[in-house]
């Protein structure tokens, strides 16, 4: 997906027909920040950190920041700058709720790290993470990553079963053992490991003639809008 | 040439692996095209966990109120452009069961879930899904209709019922329920059912109030049986006194147990003369629930 012309004084995203694009970032900014905040929560509750910050409110800055930002500064494509917004502002409301604590045995104060960079406390008395984030992955690669993922998902839901999707669900995102699902189920830890590899093999195959699924997303440049605009 | 089952073993032992009963698996085995297929399902696993996929989020325009985004944000879709949300009211005003709510589904929509109206009716959720590209009402009566709506029940228990409607004159519609979509047993033949459209396809309004009826029923009081007092019932009493006695001999006689047998066997013209007399007494107003029982158990005792 290229960038539209921008219309006089309109962010480029709120422009006519950009809506279903930026609902799409919104959505992969979202499980960004649900995957750093951590699964914290019940299912009718949102994510809250201590001081009162919920996935909701961090989302909400994260957009505003990506409508803020000024498109001709822009030397990257929305989707990559919308995966690193939301990737700083989860990792600041971290940051906020923890700012001040100290681990109670070293005495140390609590920093949060990237994984790339985490530092093993056992012997040390350096600062020890709480939060090992995600790290390392090119944001680019993350956004068709996590879209990708909300693709499948919603293939899940049209595709599968209630029993099929529950082990999927559980399994893929939720990353339970295939023992505790099976409980749930009523069935062998192995043979929900047999329907996970079916189902994810089934749903690879749809995801395949889904467009929606090979969606790439590129940066047009100043010259080619200008080009397009004669 | 693929071959899924070395791929869905491969899978298997990865989550083996992360259970922590196992090795990481080798892909040496397989061919170049099954080890990108199970490298790209392996690294799928890996970027998915830690996603919430039943979370909702809120929509554009709850995030940006009160923001300078907010007006400039274009309206939310699909509001379908052969339907409008005040061409839909207009076709529901005749459905005569209570007030009807009817909004825009946004929460369905930001959740990426095809449901275009949200109507509250008669204490029940039901969800619109327009079809625009459907070719007409006759598209409705395949089980696809059925795969339409099953992804809003997954996403939202509380719906009672999908309306499907394609937007011709009529709004034909069929409702679909959440057993409608599922494998099901079948009584008494025991068969197993799959999908299904159970009900006919039928203009909106007609639709809509059909399925109400089927899951809320609203019962019309019986009305009361007046009857003039002074001239005693327009009915003969003794006919249908006869009558049903009759009947509980047939029924008598076809008993297996032996007191039934017995005691509806011997009914006769003694037992319905008397019934007839209390029917008359009872239409008159001269014989009361109390009454009816007492006279009753006399019958019986004399018998």
């Amino acid at each position: 997906m290229t960038e539209p012309n921008a219309d006089r004084g309109r962010h480029p995203l709120l422009a006519d027909g950009e809506r279903e694009r930026l609902e799409t970032i919104v959505d992969v900014m979202h499980q960004v920040i649900l995957k750093i905040l951590g699964h914290q929560r019940r299912e009718d509750e949102e994510r809250v950190l201590v001081g009162g910050a919920s996935a909701d409110d961090v989302l909400q800055e994260s957009l505003i920041a990506l409508l803020g930002y000024s498109p001709s500064k822009l030397k990257e494509s929305w989707e990559r700058l919308a995966v690193r917004i939301a990737r700083n502002k989860a990792i600041d409301a971290i940051r906020s709720a923890t700012r001040g604590r100290r681990d109670p045995v070293t005495g140390n104060e609590i920093q949060v790290v990237p994984l790339d960079r985490a530092v093993s406390s056992s012997g040390s008395e350096g600062p020890r993470p709480i939060e090992l984030l995600p790290g390392g992955r090119d944001p680019e690669a993350e956004f068709t990553a996590i879209h990708q993922e909300l693709v499948l998902r919603d293939l899940a839901r049209d595709h599968l079963d209630d029993r099929e999707r529950r082990i999927f669900f559980e399994i893929h995102y939720r990353g339970r053992s295939r023992a505790d699902v099976g409980r749930e189920v009523g069935l062998t830890g192995a043979r929900v490991g047999q329907i996970y590899a079916e189902i994810t093999l089934r749903l690879r195959d749809l995801a395949r003639e889904d467009p929606l699924y090979s969606a790439t997303w590129e940066h047009e440049t100043d010259e080619e809008i200008r080009r397009d605009d004669t | 040439m693929t071959n899924n089952t070395e791929v869905e073993a491969v899978i298997q032992q990865y989550l083996r692996h992360l259970d922590g009963e196992g090795e990481m698996p080798s892909l040496d085995h397989l061919s170049s095209e099954d080890r990108e297929r199970a490298q790209e399902l392996m690294d799928s696993l890996q970027v998915a966990r830690g996603m919430e996929p039943e979370a909702s989020r809120p929509s554009l325009e709850q995030l940006l109120v009160d923001t300078k985004y907010f007006e400039s944000l274009s309206p939310s879709h699909p509001v379908s452009e052969g339907v409008s949300i005040d061409e839909l009211r207009e076709h529901l005003a005749s459905l005569q069961r209570g007030p009807i709510r009817v909004e825009v589904d946004e929460l369905a929509q930001s959740a990426g879930v095809r449901s275009n109206y949200l109507i509250f009716v008669a204490g029940h959720r039901l969800r619109i899904q327009v079809r625009d590209e459907l070719s007409g009402s006759d598209a409705l009566r395949s089980p696809d209709a059925v795969v339409m709506a099953s992804p809003v029940f997954g996403r939202f228990h509380d719906t009672a019922g999908v309306v499907v409607l394609v937007p011709d004159e009529d709004l034909s519609s069929v409702v679909i329920d959440p057993f409608d979509s599922e494998y099901c047993i079948e009584t008494p033949t025991g068969k197993l059912k799959g999908p299904r459209v159970p009900r006919p396809v039928l203009p909106i309004a007609d639709a809509i109030l059909s399925f109400l009826d089927e899951i809320a029923p609203v019962f019309e009081a019986i009305p009361r049986l007046d009857f003039d007092s002074a001239a005693g019932p327009s009915f003969d009493a003794g006919t249908i006194a006869r009558h049903a006695i009759s009947v509980l001999v047939d029924n008598g006689r076809r008993a297996r147990i032996a007191a039934k047998k017995a005691a509806w066997g011997a009914l006769g013209e003694r037992e319905a003369d008397a019934i007839a007399d209390l029917i008359i007494a009872a239409s008159r107003g001269e014989a009361d629930d109390a009454t009816v029982d007492d006279r009753l158990r006399e019958l019986a005792e004399a018998t």
